[in-house]
């Protein structure tokens, strides 16, 4: 699972109302190179959760991402792409293969199992 | 005859009482007791009441879903390739096509179903996407490329999610997809977070379509376009309460190995969206279009390839390979209804 992903994803247990961002239990977490594509950044920015991004990148043992959000214009300048480069690395090229995503507020578990996130809930929990 | 429709006209079909929406056949009734994959509920006409063996009906059914498609997925993907959903025809083609003219089909079958909801003319809004049921991912690459936007799938099989994150990997699109295992009934995301959601013949899956139909509005971002394209039995006519008993039969011999709980109409897809207040919402009939799937499907099966690989596969394909030729004759009696229902969010 990348970051990109966990992004995205709450935990929507019933009487849930703070289920986003998930905390991340990182027990194996691999690298994958991916070819850098600074126009899908760019397009992609804007719906990125940056403080989230943050936290779960440093869950993931990356700290380099800055702590505030880049400024939009930042990120469009065609100049430097340093910080695109590190947004990329975050967000595309760490992947969580085994570990958990861990519900904020009621504290369940979320496995993940070959990089895959398994959002089922329980009957109990619908 | 013609799948297309002016924009934001409402096609009118025979309407149903609305109370008909909250009627038990939109959740678990209808299905021969017997099953224990489906339970009949006793909720009167008016109430929505889902009673707890109901629920763990649900559970049974979802199980029992994902174990279908664990098993069936890879014989699917040998046959037919990576998109597991009816190809578009020119309705009344005779010409008996190659293999590759039905895996065009397939991709018609998006591109007509983007195109008919009106999404073609929005590339640029697209960032994120939502594949409802997404199989093997097909539909999701396809359209993650297309519009250079994120997908991200959902499906109750492991080993479809699986699969689909492989294919991604080789098609060096996993920046752009990804693919978990989740419930569409119960998704796992904020609300308003999707531009385009997109469910492709998954709904025929959902044991309770009111609950589907409000996840899928729920994720979608204000603007943002849901397109349903799914399995359905025929509009009931005015004053018409339920399909006739034979009908039904048909039906309940077909859910029962394509683990399938019980069907609505196109209709109901509409009134639902109406009561929640979609806009621009619109519907048409393409089982003129889907014509020749099924044969195509019975004959790849009838290859020496196929029924090598179907033995192989185990019981479930088997029986969903001999519950094939129910699907043609439930087109040919006009029970069955292949549906595209469309509609946008407001701002």
């Amino acid at each position: 699972m990348r970051l990109m992903t966990h992004n995205m994803l709450s935990c929507n247990i019933k009487g849930v109302t703070n289920g986003f961002p998930l905390k991340i239990e990182a027990e194996k977490v691999i690298e994958k190179e991916v070819d850098f594509n600074p126009d899908f950044l760019r397009h992609m920015f804007a719906k990125i959760e940056w403080k989230d991004l943050v936290e779960a990148a440093r869950s993931l043992g990356y700290a380099e991402l800055p702590e505030d959000s880049p400024d939009a214009t930042v990120i469009e300048s065609a100049a430097d792409e340093s910080l695109l480069k590190k947004l990329h690395h975050a967000l595309l090229e760490l992947h969580l293969e085994e570990g958990a995503l861990v519900c904020p507020e009621t504290g369940r578990k979320f496995p993940v199992n070959k990089g895959i996130p398994n959002m089922l809930l329980h009957e109990d929990e619908a | 005859m013609k799948a297309t429709l002016a924009p934001s006209s409402l096609i009118s079909l025979p309407r149903h009482k609305v109370s008909s929406l909250r009627s038990p056949s939109l959740l678990l009734q209808s299905q021969r007791p017997s099953s224990a994959l489906m339970t009949t509920t006793t909720a009167s006409r008016g109430s929505v009441a889902v009673t707890a063996a109901a629920t763990s009906s649900f559970e049974a059914l979802r199980e029992g879903i994902a174990e279908f498609y664990n098993e069936t997925s890879g014989l699917w993907e040998e046959i037919w390739g990576d998109h597991m959903h009816h190809g578009f025809y020119d309705p009344d083609s005779s010409v008996q096509l190659s293999d590759s003219g039905h895996r065009e089909a397939q991709i018609r079958m998006i591109e007509e179903s983007l195109r008919f909801a009106g999404v073609t003319e929005e590339e640029k809004k697209i960032k994120r996407v939502v594949d409802v049921g997404c199989g093997i991912g097909g539909s999701s690459r396809y359209i993650a490329s297309k519009f250079g936007a994120e997908c991200i799938g959902i499906t109750l099989s492991p080993v479809q999610a699986k699969r689909a994150n492989d294919l991604a990997a080789a098609q060096s699109l996993s920046h752009k997809v990804s693919f978990q295992v989740a419930d569409a009934l119960e998704q796992p995301f904020e609300d308003g977070i999707f531009d385009l959601v997109w469910s492709m013949e998954s709904g025929e899956h959902m044991p309770d379509k009111a609950k589907f139909v409000k996840e899928l509005v729920r994720v979608a971002a204000p603007g943002g376009r849901i397109i349903i394209v799914t399995w359905c039995h025929r509009n009931l006519s005015p004053g018409e309460e339920a399909l006739q008993p034979w009908e039904q039969n048909l039906l309940d011999r077909i859910c029962k190995t394509f683990y399938l709980p019980a069907w609505c109409s196109t209709s109901d897809y509409v009134d639902l969206l109406q009561s929640l207040s979609l806009q621009d919402i619109k519907c048409a009939d393409w089982s003129e279009n889907v014509a020749p799937f099924w044969p195509a499907v019975i004959r790849t099966a009838l290859t020496w390839k196929g029924l090598v690989s179907l033995l192989r596969s185990g019981m479930k394909s088997i029986k969903g390979a001999l519950t094939m030729p129910l699907m043609i004759e439930g087109y040919k009696k006009g029970v069955i209804k292949f549906g595209i229902i469309t509609c946008q969010k407001p701002l």
